[in-house]
């Protein structure tokens, strides 16, 4: 018998059992997958689970925490706004407007400009869903 | 082979004997990365680290410094406009935010072959992956005299915050009404582009209001002032007018500690009260000796996708100590910036992906021009790829159109979100 279906074999029976048991079975998925990055690292391996938390817009994100925070989140009594969960067509027209020179946009009008239309759009959709992360 | 698929078998392969995987020790379950200097760069790559990776990765971050202490604002200490504690943030969120494994020690000696790092108490710690932004220092042997008079402390450098921040704070408040200020520069490229420029304005605030018969001298090795000079040239005169003079070309030779003289490479010497004296720097020291700083023993060479060195594999180097591009300036910010590019294509190659092949880069660097005004020069660079380098994107580059209060307030706030996003 191949390892593959016994694996299969377990996670269905896992609807029909009872919370405690399951979180028990959980566990040792866990456990089982960490062994998974163990055996994993010969072949530069590490974990699947990791993929989205590793994902280009949140490189390209990041690239704002520097000034607004982590994830757009500042400190508290930050004069530099807050971006982690603004709408994102509000997002979009500010950025517009900074690039406009609309307003007084002082750094944010050099800083707006170095983002292409479709970045723009990420990072709003971004940050959009970051202050529920 | 998909990645998914190699998984749900290792999965499966591992249900059949976890009693057997149980046992293998956590430090050989996960990659590890050492991370050596808790500064922008390497307070950043370590938190980076976990967070790209999910907490997939051991990260360890050796700094001897039991809190982190700025250098970006410390010229408003020397103005005693702030406190050093204001300054200072706690490493311990790291640890408990993170899971950065924390080591209060310094690394003696790198073993790029073995991959491990010794520590000065004696024990090794072995990586994956060494990320390094261990900062510069200066190079005091070229000025005649130098190590003598900073030995004595007659003469302080102040350019790595600390305990030489409130040295220079406490020549500048006993200097007598009258007395002449000396800031000297190196020739670029050095840490932090308008930071002398931005402590000459500082410094004759400071002197204006507690001893305006006083004058401030910035004797300046390159040509002209090399961050935002239309602007700081400016202010100097609205803000200070005679206080400030300025002059180009003066490349310090000597110092005489006792004497407070300066010499100079042409010109006739300067004697003051106060010397300040930015020295050239390179890339500090563990860096040098590891052999890794290949651009005429002062800045190590990176590839830009991942910062690699350039002569050690799976070494990589951030912050000041590198051999930046074209307008890249070294800086707090920029380090920060390197931090997560980095962080972002270790956690790819350790997970054996390509490091993102288009990576971006953004700094702003504030710069006050009084206790209660700012102005900024900020760019967003892209990876050339036929350059192999990062360039500012057209049309980013520029700085203020004038300082302001506004920016002033900016400048603080971002400091506090910066240090939030290394540390918090």
């Amino acid at each position: 018998m191949s390892k593959v279906p016994q694996c299969k074999a377990i996670s269905v029976r896992l609807g029909a059992v009872p919370d405690s048991v399951r979180s028990c079975i959980l566990v040792v998925g866990a456990a089982a997958m960490l062994c998974a990055a163990a055996f994993g690292r010969a072949d530069g391996v590490i974990a699947a689970a990791e993929e989205s938390a590793n994902s280009p817009v949140r490189s390209l994100a990041a690239t704002c925490a520097g000034c607004h925070g982590s994830d757009g989140v500042g400190t508290p009594d930050s004069s530099i706004p807050s971006i982690a969960g603004l709408p994102p067509e509000r997002f979009i027209e500010q950025m517009r407007a900074f690039r406009a020179g609309e307003g007084n946009p002082t750094v944010m009008r050099q800083i707006a400009s170095g983002y292409s239309a479709e970045q723009t759009r990420a990072l709003a959709a971004y940050f959009a869903s970051a202050a529920k992360r | 082979m998909q990645r998914r698929d190699l998984l749900t078998q290792l999965v499966a392969g591992c249900t059949l004997s976890l009693a057997g995987c149980a046992h293998i020790p956590s430090s050989r379950a996960k990659p590890r990365v050492v991370v050596v200097g808790g500064g922008y760069g390497g307070a950043t790559a370590a938190k980076y680290l976990r967070l790209f990776s999910n907490a997939a990765i051991d990260v360890t971050l050796v700094e001897p410094n039991p809190r982190f202490v700025s250098s970006p604002l410390s010229n408003r200490v020397i103005a005693a406009e702030m406190s050093l504690a204001d300054l200072t943030v706690d490493y311990d969120r790291l640890h408990a935010r993170h899971g950065v494994t924390l080591v209060r020690d310094r690394v003696s000696a790198i073993d790029a072959g073995g991959k491990f790092v010794v520590l000065a108490g004696g024990a090794r710690l072995r990586y994956d992956k060494l990320v390094l932004s261990p900062g510069i220092e200066p190079m005091i042997e070229p000025i005649e005299g130098l190590a003598a008079a900073h030995q004595s402390g007659q003469i302080v450098f102040a350019w790595s915050g600390g305990a030489e921040t409130l040295a220079l704070q406490r020549q500048l408040a006993a200097m007598r009404d009258g007395g002449v200020f000396v800031i000297t520069v190196p020739e670029s490229p050095y840490r932090c582009p308008p930071a002398p420029y931005e402590r000459a304005s500082l410094v004759a605030a400071y002197l204006q209001a507690h001893k305006p018969r006083s004058k401030l001298l910035v004797l300046d090795a390159n040509q002209d002032v090399t961050a935002m000079a239309p602007l700081f040239k400016r202010a100097w005169r609205d803000l200070y007018g005679d206080l400030i003079e300025y002059r180009n070309h003066y490349s310090v030779v000597g110092v005489d500690g006792a004497d407070l003289r300066l010499r100079f490479d042409v010109q006739e010497d300067v004697h003051a009260d106060v010397i300040n004296v930015l020295p050239p720097l390179r890339a500090a020291g563990l860096a040098v000796d590891a052999g890794l700083a290949n651009v005429n023993g002062r800045w190590c060479e990176v590839d830009f996708l991942n910062f690699e060195s350039r002569v050690a594999k799976d070494v990589h180097v951030l912050g000041d100590s590198i051999q930046a591009g074209p307008m890249m300036p070294k800086s707090g910010f920029m380090a920060n910036a390197h931090a997560k590019v980095a962080a972002s294509a270790i956690v790819a190659e350790l997970r054996g992906d390509a490091p993102n092949p288009q990576p971006m880069l953004a700094n702003t660097c504030y710069a006050f021009v009084s206790a209660s005004q700012a102005m900024h020069a900020a760019s967003v660079y892209h990876f050339v790829t036929d350059q192999g380098r990062f360039e500012p994107i057209a049309g980013t580059g520029g700085a203020s159109a004038a300082w302001t209060e506004l920016e002033a307030r900016y400048a603080l706030s971002w400091a506090r979100n910066i240090w939030a996003d290394m540390l918090g």
